[in-house]
């Protein structure tokens, strides 16, 4: 009986931790997704100069605090 | 920017008249004179894909409080928001910064295809040999939209505007130009 309550919670552990573990990664992936969409952004704000182009900006930066927020939540929360 | 007579900005800025808006390769004396994007009808496929992945999410969470414990339920939720806007700001993006450009001097077409590939085909407006308007079916009639081929001489160059607004009108003031 208690080996089997310790294999159970073993695997509650193991599956704990894999689920933290692909959170961390999917959360770096899109780290990464958003800094490319960020630099395109700017490149695109060159091309073509609009009078508001400080809201592209803004929701591009906002985007990178989210991906670096999903990452502390993936650490911390999951 | 200095051409702001007769400025005006329709169907939710895929058609614009003399707008406020510069290009990295404008010359001095080279007002823009027309700005044309996609129609905003031919938005609506990720408008729906939205809506449908934010009712999709809705529905999910009945499911994944039964399989997940509830940190895992917020960072899911939290993720699945995130991406979901991601897509929407991808797309608004996709869409505002593919325009088809007309000044008194050349014809430009701006395209990032898929946001990360820039190409930027241009074509004097003394080079235009044939401007072809092409709107065909239902909704493009309904809606007025439809594509425009601009063909140069002598060379490989062929400008596409596609599913832009009030395509006639865009051929018009491009005959307009070509001819003065």
């Amino acid at each position: 009986m208690e080996f089997k309550g310790l294999e159970l919670f073993n695997s509650q552990i193991i599956t704990s931790l894999a689920i933290k573990f692909f959170s961390i990664i999917f959360s770096v992936f899109y780290l990464v997704y958003t800094l490319v969409i960020a630099k395109q952004t700017q490149v695109m704000n060159k091309t073509l100069q609009v009078k508001n182009n400080h809201v592209f900006f803004f929701v591009s930066t906002a985007q990178i605090i989210a991906a670096i927020i999903l990452i502390i939540l993936a650490i911390i929360l999951v | 920017m200095e051409n702001n007579t007769n400025q005006s900005h329709q169907l939710l800025h895929s058609y614009c008249l003399n707008p406020e808006v510069k290009l990295d390769t404008q010359g001095l004396n080279e007002p823009i004179l027309v700005v044309v994007r996609s129609h905003p009808f031919t938005q609506l496929p990720w408008i729906f894909n939205s809506v449908f992945l934010f009712i999709l999410l809705i529905t999910l969470n009945i499911l994944l409080f039964s399989i997940f414990s509830t940190a895992q339920v917020i960072f899911i939720n939290t993720f699945s928001i995130i991406l979901i806007l991601s897509y929407i700001w991808f797309n608004i993006l996709d869409w505002f910064f593919n325009v088809g450009i007309v000044t008194n001097e050349r014809i430009i077409d701006v395209d990032f295809m898929n946001v990360l590939y820039k190409e930027v085909t241009e074509a004097r407006l003394d080079k235009v040999e044939d401007i072809t308007s092409k709107s065909g079916g239902f909704f493009e009639s309904f809606f007025d939209y439809g594509d425009v081929f601009i063909q140069t001489a002598g060379s490989a160059v062929h400008i596409e505007f596609m599913n832009i607004s009030k395509p006639s009108d865009v051929v018009r003031i491009i005959s307009d130009l070509v001819g003065k």
